[in-house]
């Protein structure tokens, strides 16, 4: 019941892109602090291990080089704190770097949502979406990778039983060197039973089709409606009001009115929904399954 | 109805002279399941590849191959990719994507079927063939088996009428080969699909073969029903190896009766025409009196990961030196494993491995053959491989050992062929006179039996057998029972992780009832100890009989 990473690719992509896109162009803290906590609740939703804590540490680790950064290269702004070897640092550089930090996390953390997401039949189907070659090409170069490197590591056991290892100084990289000639025949050979295999099955007759195993639902269609309407809104925002901070000479909040608080809404409804449709599975299932 | 006609075919491949096929002619009847049967390298692959059109190789052709009276040649390409199916003999590299459901609808896709259709036919193969569990799946990650089922599944779902089968099971443990064999009369009793299935095996079809025709150097020797070939197959001793035990025994001893078509009928026939007055075999030369332990393994415990399961635990296993080790069980049951663990590939976590009765941390003196024989080679030809490797040894060039090497295996005729253009047997005979050349004391074998036809195999022992004598200690591991049977001196069988029994050779299978050779099964309750053709002949002959 994972409902949201189950969306059709074509929503999922519309949706991360407007999210991303948005956050990218954003220099506002209060909308960066809102996307890291859906993209975190969300990627713990989805993780649910240790490894989430790890990426966490990681996120922080980047913030402090950034915000620490940008006040020794920037000395812009009007309030000066105090002087490090007669340069200044201000109020407006040191902030400015907190929030540029704060909207890279967003970005991250957003970028590692989608990746988790986005499996290969997604991205496969996206792909095949441009052009079917495109996206068959890399159904199996994704099918030719393991496969070599499983032939890999068998042809370098056997030689490694004929070269010995411990005799001479070159013996590792002969044995390397060897292991992978020998691959490189076998490839050839893999790949010409390949595509006889697929001339076989009628590769190349007119008018492919490409099939696939996602069913477009109208929630993908809400949620495209969703994410395509709430970019041009921003769009729009950007070019007529404004949502962003100016930091330099000093700090200028945007205004406040209708417009804004209207994009402020929208913002948070769009960044907690994963994490709520995914949380709202959880629960449903639990229901369900007290019930069997 | 005829379905295929083949009518006075010859073909040369480009640039040769030789015809690999001579005046072929036979006729495939509508829904009929037909064996195409011959030793490596007789032309089959050949034959099968100029039936269906995609696959046909470059060379010079005459006569005719006529689908449902059309010439192959004529076939729109439409036709020929959704009428004719084909199915190769390697199960890895014939899968195209990455995915078990997108393997199944490649075919649908390339005919242009619309997502409906396609979703439909999917589900039907996929429960069909038992797939539901894996659809989902990478292929990559499937056993051996399940991919040539895929591969089956796949060419199935465009539904031809024809499959062609290129030694499908060749590379499949037993068990995987029956369950796949299983598969293809089920397609040709229930759906009436028809199948032309090249072997060069026929235990696993020969009750089930409507048709058998017999290729031997490009000329069909015999085309017929199964039933008959026996007989007149009897004079060709190179073609008969490769028929099951009992059709072998028929042919013979050439006894009135129709040839038995499995071992329930075998069975019958000895009990018929056999007496048992004499019911056991005296064994005097089996009895080899081995003194040197040369290896030693003592509660022998590994697993690949920490937290994995056991694969090896408390095994304890002890070879002589000069003798042939057998090493049987079934699949998964970690033959492999206990021979990298011989190797010193993988290190046990716990146990001792001792060699002529010392600790060694690595020994250089045990070479092995590899289940594909062909990733010992890394040149361009065998006689350069053998060149470098020999230059790699500082041996002479000139060195007796390879001539004779070269010599004794037979191999002056294939030094100059790529490793890759080599039949099965060729190509494993090249890679033992490759492993020997660095003249090692204990030689193992992992599955030695896999894609070499019979004539091949009977070679091998014969191999096997010479090495043994001169001194080297083999060890095999190996699914095929009559194999080992007919090699080696003691055999073991390893079960839920350890060694469970280990006996001689023909202890070990006559006192087995159910895991044991066919010759035992054929026997049973009539003679005591006969394992291979060989003691049945041995015994039918000490009570009277001549042959």
């Amino acid at each position: 019941m994972k409902l949201f990473s189950g969306l059709h690719p074509i929503a999922l992509i519309v949706f991360f892109s407007a999210v991303i896109g948005i956050s990218m162009f954003t220099m506002n803290p209060i909308l960066s602090i809102t996307a890291i906590a859906g993209g975190l609740i969300f990627k713990f939703m989805l993780v649910r291990d240790l490894s989430f804590i790890k990426e966490i540490l990681c996120y922080l680790i980047i913030g402090l080089v950034v915000t620490i950064t940008n006040p020794i290269f920037s000395h812009n702004g009007k309030t000066v704190l105090f002087f490090v070897n007669d340069t200044p640092v201000t109020k407006e550089s040191i902030i400015y770097g907190c929030c540029a930090a704060l909207m890279l996390i967003s970005v991250l953390c957003w970028f590692s949502c989608f990746s988790y997401v986005m499996t290969s039949d997604k991205i496969i189907y996206l792909f095949s979406g441009i052009a079917p070659v495109l996206g068959l090409v890399i159904s199996s170069s994704l099918k030719f990778v393991p496969a070599m490197k499983k032939k890999y590591h068998e042809i370098y056991s056997v030689q490694k039983n004929l070269i010995n290892e411990n005799s001479k100084n070159l013996s590792k990289l002969l044995l390397a060197v060897k292991s992978f000639s020998s691959l490189v025949t076998w490839a050839i050979e893999h790949t010409a039973d390949t595509s006889s295999s697929m001339s076989s099955r009628g590769y190349g007759l007119k008018n492919r089709t490409s099939f696939n195993l996602f069913r477009f639902r109208f929630i993908d269609c809400l949620i495209i409606f969703f994410g395509a309407a709430s970019f041009i809104y921003f769009i729009f925002m950007i070019r007529y009001e404004n949502i962003n901070f100016i930091f330099y000479p000093e700090i200028i909040y945007p205004k406040k009115n209708i417009g804004y608080l209207i994009f402020c809404i929208i913002w948070l409804l769009i960044v907690s929904m994963p994490a709520f449709t995914e949380i709202k599975g959880e629960i449903k299932w639990k229901l369900l399954r007290s019930k069997i | 109805m005829e379905i295929i006609k083949i009518k006075n075919l010859s073909f040369t491949f480009e640039g040769r002279e030789k015809a690999v096929l001579n005046n072929i002619d036979f006729n495939i009847k509508k829904g009929e399941f037909a064996v195409l049967y011959g030793s490596s390298g007789c032309g089959k692959t050949t034959l099968l590849r100029l039936i269906k059109k995609e696959m046909n190789p470059e060379g010079k052709i005459s006569g005719s191959i006529l689908y449902k009276g059309i010439n192959i040649s004529k076939l729109d390409r439409k036709t020929s990719a959704s009428e004719i199916g084909y199915v190769m003999q390697n199960p890895d590299s014939q899968i195209i994507t990455d995915k078990v459901w997108h393997e199944i609808a490649f075919g649908l896709e390339s005919l242009g079927h619309n997502r409906d259709f396609i979703r439909r036919r999917t589900a039907e193969i996929s429960s069909f063939f038992g797939i539901n569990s894996w659809y989902r799946k990478e292929t990559y990650k499937l056993s051996g088996g399940q991919k040539q089922l895929l591969n089956l599944a796949a060419v199935m779902a465009i539904s031809p009428e024809v499959i062609i089968l290129d030694e499908p099971v060749s590379q499949l443990d037993p068990f995987a080969a029956r369950t796949f064999i299983s598969m293809i009369e089920r397609l040709n009793r229930e759906l009436g699909i028809t199948v032309i299935m090249a072997e060069h095996n026929l235990e696993n079809v020969f009750s089930i073969a409507d048709s058998l025709t017999v290729i031997d150097s490009g000329k069909v020797i015999y085309s017929g029903a199964p039933v008959n070939c026996a007989e007149a197959l009897s004079c060709n001793s190179k073609i008969i190896k490769g028929l099951p035990v009992y059709a072998q025994l028929h042919s013979m001893l050439k006894f009135n009766e129709p040839c038995p078509l499995n071992i329930r009928e075998a069975s019958n026939m000895i009990r018929k025409n056999f007496s048992n007055k004499i019911d056991a075999i005296e064994d005097k030369n089996n009895k080899k009196n081995f003194e040197n332990k040369i290896i030693e393994l003592k509660n022998i415990c590994f697993r690949y990961e920490k937290n994995g399961p056991d694969i090896l635990y408390g095994l304890n296993m002890s070879v002589n030196k000069g003798e042939i080790y057998g090493i049987v069980g079934g699949n998964g049951s970690g033959k492999s494993t206990l021979l990298s663990v011989i190797t010193g590939q993988n290190t046990p976590y716990s146990g001792k491995i001792l060699i002529n009765g010392k600790k060694i941390k690595s020994f250089s003196g045990i070479a092995v053959l590899p289940q594909n024989p062909v990733t010992v080679f890394t040149g361009e030809t065998i006689e350069e491989d053998f060149q470098w490797y020999a230059n790699y040894l500082r041996m002479d060039k000139s060195d007796k050992r390879i001539k004779n090497l070269i010599n004794d295996l037979d191999l002056t005729e294939i030094l100059n062929s790529h490793p890759y253009d080599l039949s099965g047997g060729e190509c494993q005979k090249a890679a033992i006179a490759k492993i020997l050349m660095k003249d090692p004391d204990i030689i193992l074998l992992d599955e030695p039996t896999k894609g070499i036809d019979a004539w091949s195999k009977e070679k091998l022992i014969q191999i096997l057998r010479n090495l043994a004598e001169g001194g080297k200690t083999i060890i095999i591991v190996t699914h095929d029972n009559e194999f080992a049977a007919e090699t080696a001196d003691r055999c073991a069988l390893l079960f839920d992780r350890e060694i469970i029994s280990q006996d001689n050779t023909r202890e070990f299978f006559s006192s087995n009832e159910f895991y044991t050779t066919c010759a035992k099964s054929m026997t049973r309750g009539f003679y005591k100890n006969a394992v291979t053709l060989k003691d049945i002949i041995d015994l039918y002959k000490a009570n009277g009989g001549t042959l």
